[in-house]
């Protein structure tokens, strides 16, 4: 991808990928489902998560799978209400981007 | 290199971060190599970059002004003044009990979302690090939090030490792997018994100092 991708895109995706799963999910396919539409490195995930999770966006559990422990991310009321604002606030700026794109005439 | 040099390397290069920080991360990466699959290791191990990368990204993500939690030796007085207040500050379908791997040192808060109706994340434990913090005081509780499994079956879900802390602003007790399930199904079936939380303790303690 040739645009750079800020802090703030990223914490919508993940938010975005961690809310379509209301039992939650975890940390492997979390990273797989956003690099499927960001280019990022898989240790960039991770302190992510970890924020998110401080800033009380995200709820963790363990769940036993397979005779181990596995840590699952669940989207809190906080977070579903800092994604809807990231929507909006992409939605404006897309449409700007998009409108100057396809004539410029659109103001 | 493997998956255990690079996770031995992590931990040496994480070695100055606190270790609640540590462990959280070395987990993070333990559980991404099993669930990648040791076909992808080396595909994995690639994409991380080197230890002392990943290592560079957990620690920019931390905020070193962060203060761990201060443990107060007068907890169990202080504490136990809390719980009666905690006890009318959650809802009835709560319970508390007492962790047996640290001896009086710790306790269960378990908030049941089944009957409750909120899922995780819910205003219980809100309430809870609201009445369980205070000028300081920390009292060591874990949650535990019972909910149904979209499968019909129950599931327990729960906090560790400092995911709970760092999301709900109490400091929790570690848990030995394993026992939590059967240690809290145990306990809900000895709230049922008690008529109140006093003389519950009491029995929790008692059969704590038979065992041990």
């Amino acid at each position: 991808m040739v645009f750079n991708t800020g802090a703030a895109l990223l914490d919508a995706i993940v938010l975005a990928v961690v809310s379509r799963e209301p039992e939650g999910t975890y940390g492997y396919k979390i990273t797989q489902d956003v690099r499927q539409v960001l280019e990022v490195s898989e240790s960039t995930l991770y302190p992510v998560l970890r924020r998110l999770q401080k800033d009380e966006m995200l709820f963790v559990y363990d769940r036993e799978c397979a005779g181990r422990n596995r840590r699952y991310y669940q989207i809190t009321p906080t977070g579903q209400e800092k994604l809807r604002e990231y929507v909006r606030e992409w939605k404006i700026y897309s449409e700007k981007i998009s409108g100057i794109f396809e004539g410029g005439s659109r103001q | 290199m493997n998956k255990e040099s690079f996770m031995q390397e992590l931990a040496r290069l994480l070695g100055d971060i606190s270790p609640q920080e540590r462990q959280e991360a070395l987990n993070f990466y333990e559980e991404y190599f099993h669930d990648a699959g040791p076909e992808k290791e080396q595909e994995v191990l690639k994409e991380l970059g080197s230890p002392m990368q990943v290592a560079a990204k957990i620690k920019e993500g931390l905020d070193v002004t962060e203060e761990p939690p201060k443990k107060h030796s007068v907890w169990k007085t202080i504490g136990l003044v809390l719980l009666i207040i905690c006890y009318m500050c959650i809802p009835a379908s709560a319970c508390i009990c007492q962790c047996d791997f640290i001896p009086a040192d710790c306790l269960v808060f378990r908030a049941d979302f089944f009957d409750s109706g909120i899922r995780c994340g819910c205003p219980d434990l809100c309430a809870l690090r609201h009445c369980l913090r205070g000028d300081g005081i920390y009292l060591y509780v874990f949650f535990s939090v019972c909910v149904p499994d979209y499968g019909g079956q129950r599931t327990y879900l729960y906090g560790d030490r400092h995911t709970v802390y760092d999301a709900y602003g109490v400091d929790v007790c570690i848990r030995p792997a394993g026992m939590l399930q059967g240690h809290c199904l145990g306990m809900e079936k000895n709230l049922r018994k008690e008529a109140g939380m006093k003389n519950w303790l009491k029995g929790e303690r008692a059969s704590m100092k038979k065992q041990t």
